[in-house]
C-alpha cells in the first residue's frame, strides 16, 4: 500500500513538473500578431482598421519590406474607396518606397510605387497643378551615379594601383617598369581621390540624411526666417521623394532638387533605412 | 470684474476678411453698447493672417471722440489638421476711447496693413447718453478692486492724461484698494526678484506627454502703486497648440500683497492652455510687458516700465509604445467618454440613418472618433459641433460628429462600436472610449442589394486608374532585410586607402635609409679608429694564444693606425730615427714620443725571439695605454669611401 501512494506520489509529482502539464501556447510574437490581424482587417475591407495596425507596427520600431509593401496596399485601398482621406497616395508612395529603402531589388514595389506616383500626377493634372520636378544637383546625382559600396571598391582598386605603381617605380631598375610604375601611380592615385570622396559623400548622405515622402497634397518649402519660398519647386506635390538633413521641433529642413527649406514633419513620412 | 462681463460681451463683430486670398481674419470688439458721456470704453482689433503679420492698426472714430492707444501684442499659433501645417501670426490692438457727445456712432473700421495691403474690420455701434442715465453699478467686489465700469470712470490717469475730465487720478484710486484677506496661493511670491516691478511665469506641470496640458500663468506684480498693461507681446509657443484662458489683464482682480515688507500690486497677465505638440525639450519663451502708470518711469515713450518673465522649459515624451492601442493618434491625451445615437433605427435599402457620436472629456478633445466598417455601409463625412471651453483652467468640453450612413444591403445591420483610443496621465495608461451603436433593420427597397464583396471600400472605388494594379497584400512575411555592412562602415577604411599608396613609399624610404645606413656602416668599420680596435684585440687575442710575434704585428699596426688616427701622421713611412721628431712635431709630448719609439722597438725585439709572453701582455698594454694618452689633432675628415 505504501509503495503504491509512493509511486502514485512520484508520479502526480513527475507530471506536474512535466513541460507537458505546463506547456501553455506559446505567446505569438506581438508584431507578428499584428501583421496578422491587419492583414485580416484588410481582407475584410476595413483597411482603417488595417492601417492603424500597419502604423502601429510601425511606431513599435518594426520594419519589414513586406509589411511596408502591405502598408500601401491598405493606403491605396482607401484611396480608392469613398473613405479616402487627403495623403493616401502619398502615404501609399511612401510606404512602397520604404519597401524599396528596405528591399532595394523589389520589382513588384517598383512597378507599383510608379503606379501609385503616375495616378498622383495624374489627379494632379486634373486639378490643374503644374508638376515641378526638380532633379538632385549634379554634385548629389554624381554621387548617386553608383552605390556606396561601388565608389568604396573603385576607391579600393584605385589604392591598389596605386601602391603597385609607386612600387614598381621605387623597386626597378629598369627605365620601362618605372615608367609603367608612375603612370600607373598617377592613375591611381586620381581615382583613388575622385571615388574615395564619392565614397565619402555617399556614407556622408547615408548617414546625415533620411529618405523621407511628403505625405500631402502640397508641401510649401520654408525659408529659415518661417517666410514662404516661391518660385519654380517651391510647392512639393505629393508623393514626392526629399531628403531630410535636420529636424527641429516639428519642422524638418528638407532637400528638394536643388532647393532646401523646411516643412512640417506633419507633412513627411520619413522612411526606415535598413 | 463679473460685472464687467455683461457689458464686454455685448458688441462682437466677426468680419470676413476683405480679400480673400489674403487669408486674414480680422475681429472688432467693443467693452460696451452704451456708456456715457466722458466714459472710456475699450475697442479691441484681433487681426490673424496666414502670412504676413498684420501692422500698422488704425481705428477710424467718428469727430468728437478722444482716443488713446493702440496698445499692440503680437500672437502666433501653429496648428496641424489632417496634416496640414497652419502657421498664422496675428496682433491684439486696443484703444480706449471715449464719447463727449449724446449719440448713436459707428465705432470702426479699423484697419492694418498686410502684406503691403490694407484690410478692415467691420464696425460697431455705440450709444453715448447723458452722464447718470446708466444706474450706478454695485459696489465693486472687494476682491476685484480694479473691477472698473464703466470702463474709464476708475480707470488709473494715464501720465499726460492728468486733468482731463473723467479721467480719475490713479493715486486717489490706490486710496481705495481694499486690503486683501486672503491672497490666492497661486499669486505668492517670497521675494521680488526685481525693483519696482516684475513679471512671473510659471508652466505646470513641467514633465508631461504629448498632448497633455501645460498650464502657463503669467503674473505681474507691480511695487510703485497701480498700473496699467502696455505694449505687451505674447510668450513664444511654437512647439504647442494654445488655447487662451486669460488673454489679458484688464478683467483680471488685481490684488495687495505684501513682498519683502513692501506693497505690491499683482495681476494675472494670461492664463494659457498649451498642448505639446511633440516630444523634446520644449521652450515657452519670456513674456514683455510695459508697467505704466504715476509710480513707473518709462524705458521709452508710451512704452512704461518694461519687464519680462523668464523662459520655462517643459519636457515633453510621448506616451509609451508599450500597450498602445491600434489607431492611438499622437495628442490624443486626456480622460474622454462617448455616447451615441442612431435615427431612425429601420430604414430601407439606400437609405440613411444619422448617427451622431458625442465625445466628452478633458483635454484637447481629438477631431476624430473611430468609426466601424462594414460591408453594405457608407459613413459619409461627419459634422462636427464643437463646445469646448475651460473649467478652472483646465481645457475640456465636447465635441459633437454627425454623421450620415448609408445602408445598401438588407437585414439587420448591427452598426458596431465607435471608438477613441486615448492615453490617461493620470492613471498613465491606455484607455479606449467606446459606445455601441446598436442594430438598425435595413428593408429591401430602392436600390438591388450589390454582390457580396470581400473589401467594400474597394468595391466602392471612385478611381479607375493604374492602381487597379496594384496586387494583393502580402500574406507572410519574406526573409528579413538584412542590415548592409558597408566597406566604408568598416574602421580605419578611408585610412587604409590612403594608407596603401603611403605605405608603399614610407617602405621605399625605409629601404633607402636602410641602405644609407648600411653603407655608413661598411665605411665606419674601414676607419682608422676601427682599425685600431681590430689591431688591439688581435694582439689581445695573439698574447693570449702566446703568439709573440703575431702580437708584435698586431701592436704595431694598432699603434699605426692610432697614430694616423689622432695625429694625422703616417708613421709607417717614418724612418725610426725621425719618428720621435715628426711625434713632437705633430704635437706629441717628448716622453710620449720616446714610449711610442721604444714601444716600436719592443715591438722588433718581440718578432724576432726576444722576450717572453709577459712581454707581450706587457706590449699589449702599453700600446692601449699609448693610444689613451695620443692628443686627437684637428685635420681633414677622412673621405668617405666610394660605394
Amino acid at each position: 500500500m505504501k509503495a503504491a501512494s509512493l509511486a502514485t506520489l512520484i508520479a502526480v509529482f513527475a507530471l506536474a513538473l512535466s513541460p507537458a502539464v505546463h506547456a501553455a501556447p506559446a505567446p505569438a510574437d506581438p508584431d507578428l500578431q499584428l501583421f496578422t490581424d491587419a492583414i485580416a482587417a484588410l481582407d475584410k475591407g476595413a483597411t482603417d482598421d488595417a492601417i492603424d495596425r500597419m502604423e502601429l507596427l510601425a511606431d513599435r520600431g518594426f520594419s519589414h519590406p513586406d509589411a511596408s509593401y502591405d502598408l500601401a496596399v491598405a493606403y491605396v485601398r482607401r484611396a480608392q474607396s469613398r473613405g479616402a482621406k487627403r495623403g493616401d497616395l502619398g502615404r501609399a508612395a511612401a510606404a512602397l518606397a520604404e519597401s524599396l529603402e528596405l528591399r532595394p531589388d523589389d520589382a513588384e514595389a517598383t512597378a507599383a510605387l510608379g503606379r501609385v506616383r503616375h495616378e498622383i500626377a495624374r489627379k494632379r493634372a486634373r486639378a490643374g497643378a503644374t508638376e515641378v520636378d526638380l532633379k538632385p544637383s549634379l554634385g548629389w546625382a554624381v554621387v548617386g551615379l553608383f552605390e556606396e559600396d561601388t565608389w568604396a571598391l573603385l576607391a579600393m582598386i584605385g589604392s591598389g594601383v596605386a601602391s603597385l605603381g609607386i612600387a614598381a617605380r621605387l623597386a626597378s631598375k629598369k627605365d620601362a617598369v618605372r615608367l609603367g610604375g608612375t603612370i600607373a601611380a598617377s592613375l591611381g592615385a586620381v581615382t583613388l581621390l575622385v571615388t574615395g570622396a564619392l565614397a565619402a559623400f555617399a556614407r556622408y548622405e547615408r548617414i546625415h540624411y533620411r529618405p523621407a515622402v511628403v505625405v500631402v497634397e502640397e508641401a510649401r518649402l520654408h525659408d529659415d526666417n518661417g517666410a514662404t519660398i516661391t518660385g519654380p519647386g517651391s510647392v512639393v506635390p505629393e508623393g514626392a521623394s526629399v531628403r531630410v538633413s535636420d529636424q527641429r521641433g516639428t519642422l524638418a529642413h528638407v532637400e528638394w532638387g536643388t532647393l532646401d527649406g523646411w516643412l512640417s514633419l506633419g507633412q513627411l513620412r520619413l522612411l526606415a533605412r535598413p | 470684474m463679473k460685472a464687467f462681463l455683461p457689458l464686454s460681451v455685448a458688441a462682437v463683430v466677426v468680419v470676413a476678411p476683405s480679400f480673400a486670398h489674403a487669408a486674414a481674419s480680422l475681429r472688432l470688439t467693443v467693452s460696451a453698447e452704451q456708456v456715457q458721456i466722458g466714459e472710456g470704453i475699450r475697442v479691441e482689433l484681433s487681426a490673424m493672417s496666414d502670412g504676413d503679420e498684420p501692422s500698422t492698426p488704425r481705428l477710424r472714430t467718428p469727430p468728437g471722440f478722444n482716443v488713446q492707444g493702440p496698445s499692440v501684442g503680437s500672437s502666433q499659433s501653429f496648428s496641424l489638421s489632417n496634416g496640414h501645417f497652419q502657421h498664422q501670426r496675428g496682433i491684439t490692438a486696443s484703444w480706449i476711447v471715449m464719447g463727449t457727445h449724446i449719440g448713436r456712432y459707428v465705432i470702426g473700421p479699423a484697419v492694418v496693413q498686410v502684406g503691403g495691403k490694407t484690410q478692415q474690420s467691420d464696425t460697431a455701434t455705440i450709444e453715448v447718453v447723458a452722464a447718470g442715465t446708466i444706474p450706478r453699478r454695485p459696489r465693486r467686489n472687494p476682491v476685484d478692486p480694479f473691477d472698473m465700469d464703466p470702463f474709464f470712470n476708475q480707470m488709473p490717469r494715464l501720465p499726460g492724461l492728468r486733468g482731463i475730465p473723467g479721467m480719475p487720478n490713479l493715486d486717489d484710486l490706490e486710496n481705495e484698494l481694499p486690503v486683501l484677506p486672503e491672497l490666492p496661493p497661486e499669486y505668492a511670491v517670497e521675494h521680488a526678484p526685481e525693483q519696482m516691478a516684475f513679471l512671473r511665469a510659471t508652466a505646470s506641470p513641467k514633465d508631461v506627454v504629448v498632448g497633455e496640458q501645460v498650464t502657463l500663468r503669467v503674473y505681474a506684480y507691480g511695487g510703485n502703486g497701480p498700473y496699467d498693461e502696455v505694449g505687451a507681446a505674447e510668450p513664444s509657443r511654437a512647439d504647442f497648440l494654445s488655447q487662451i484662458i486669460v488673454d489679458s489683464s484688464y478683467r483680471q482682480p488685481r490684488y495687495l500683497m505684501e513682498i519683502d515688507g513692501a506693497r505690491w500690486t499683482a495681476v494675472k497677465l494670461r492664463e494659457i492652455a498649451l498642448f505639446p505638440l511633440h516630444a523634446g525639450e520644449l521652450v515657452i519663451g519670456p513674456m514683455t510687458m510695459g508697467f505704466r502708470g504715476p509710480g513707473y518711469p518709462e524705458n521709452s515713450a508710451m512704452q512704461g516700465l518694461i519687464r519680462s518673465s523668464k523662459e520655462l522649459r517643459i519636457t515633453v515624451r510621448e506616451p509609451p509604445i508599450a500597450g498602445r492601442p491600434p489607431g492611438y493618434e499622437l495628442g490624443d491625451v486626456g480622460a474622454y467618454s462617448l455616447s451615441s445615437e442612431v435615427e431612425p433605427r429601420s430604414v430601407t435599402a439606400g437609405d440613411a440613418v444619422a448617427v451622431t457620436v458625442r465625445l466628452e472629456g478633458t483635454g484637447n478633445v481629438p477631431h476624430g472618433v473611430k468609426i466601424p466598417e462594414q460591408k453594405g455601409v457608407d459613413w459619409l463625412d461627419p459634422t462636427i459641433n464643437d463646445a469646448v471651453t475651460d473649467h478652472s483652467g483646465v481645457v475640456g468640453g465636447a465635441r459633437t460628429f454627425r454623421y450620415v450612413v448609408r445602408l445598401d444591403e438588407p437585414g439587420s445591420h448591427d452598426l458596431g462600436e465607435v471608438t477613441l483610443p486615448y492615453y490617461d496621465p493620470r492613471a498613465k495608461k491606455y484607455e479606449i472610449a467606446r459606445t455601441q451603436l446598436g442594430s438598425v433593420d435595413v428593408k429591401p427597397g430602392k436600390i438591388a442589394a450589390p454582390a457580396p464583396s470581400a473589401a467594400p471600400s474597394a468595391s466602392s472605388s471612385t478611381t479607375d486608374g493604374p492602381l487597379e494594379d496594384i496586387g494583393a497584400p502580402r500574406r507572410a512575411l519574406g526573409a528579413p532585410t538584412v542590415t548592409p555592412r558597408h566597406f566604408t562602415d568598416s574602421k580605419g577604411f578611408f585610412g587604409l586607402l590612403a594608407g596603401g599608396p603611403l605605405a608603399v613609399i614610407a617602405l621605399g624610404g625605409l629601404t633607402e635609409l636602410a641602405s644609407r645606413l648600411r653603407r655608413r656602416m661598411t665605411a665606419r668599420e674601414r676607419s682608422l679608429s676601427a682599425a685600431y680596435r681590430r689591431a688591439l684585440a688581435d694582439a689581445r687575442a695573439a698574447a693570449t694564444r702566446g703568439d709573440r710575434s703575431a702580437v708584435a704585428g698586431a701592436v704595431e699596426r694598432a699603434l699605426y693606425s692610432a697614430l694616423e688616427d689622432r695625429l694625422g701622421l703616417k708613421a709607417r713611412a717614418v724612418l725610426r730615427p725621425d719618428l720621435s721628431r715628426k711625434l713632437e712635431q705633430a704635437g706629441t709630448e717628448p716622453a710620449l714620443a720616446a714610449e711610442i719609439v721604444a714601444l716600436l722597438d719592443d715591438c722588433d725585439k718581440l718578432r724576432f725571439a726576444s722576450g717572453d709572453d709577459a712581454d707581450a701582455k706587457r706590449a699589449v698594454d702599453r700600446v692601449a695605454n699609448v693610444a689613451a694618452k695620443l692628443p686627437r689633432v684637428s685635420r681633414p675628415a677622412d673621405p668617405e669611401p666610394a660605394r
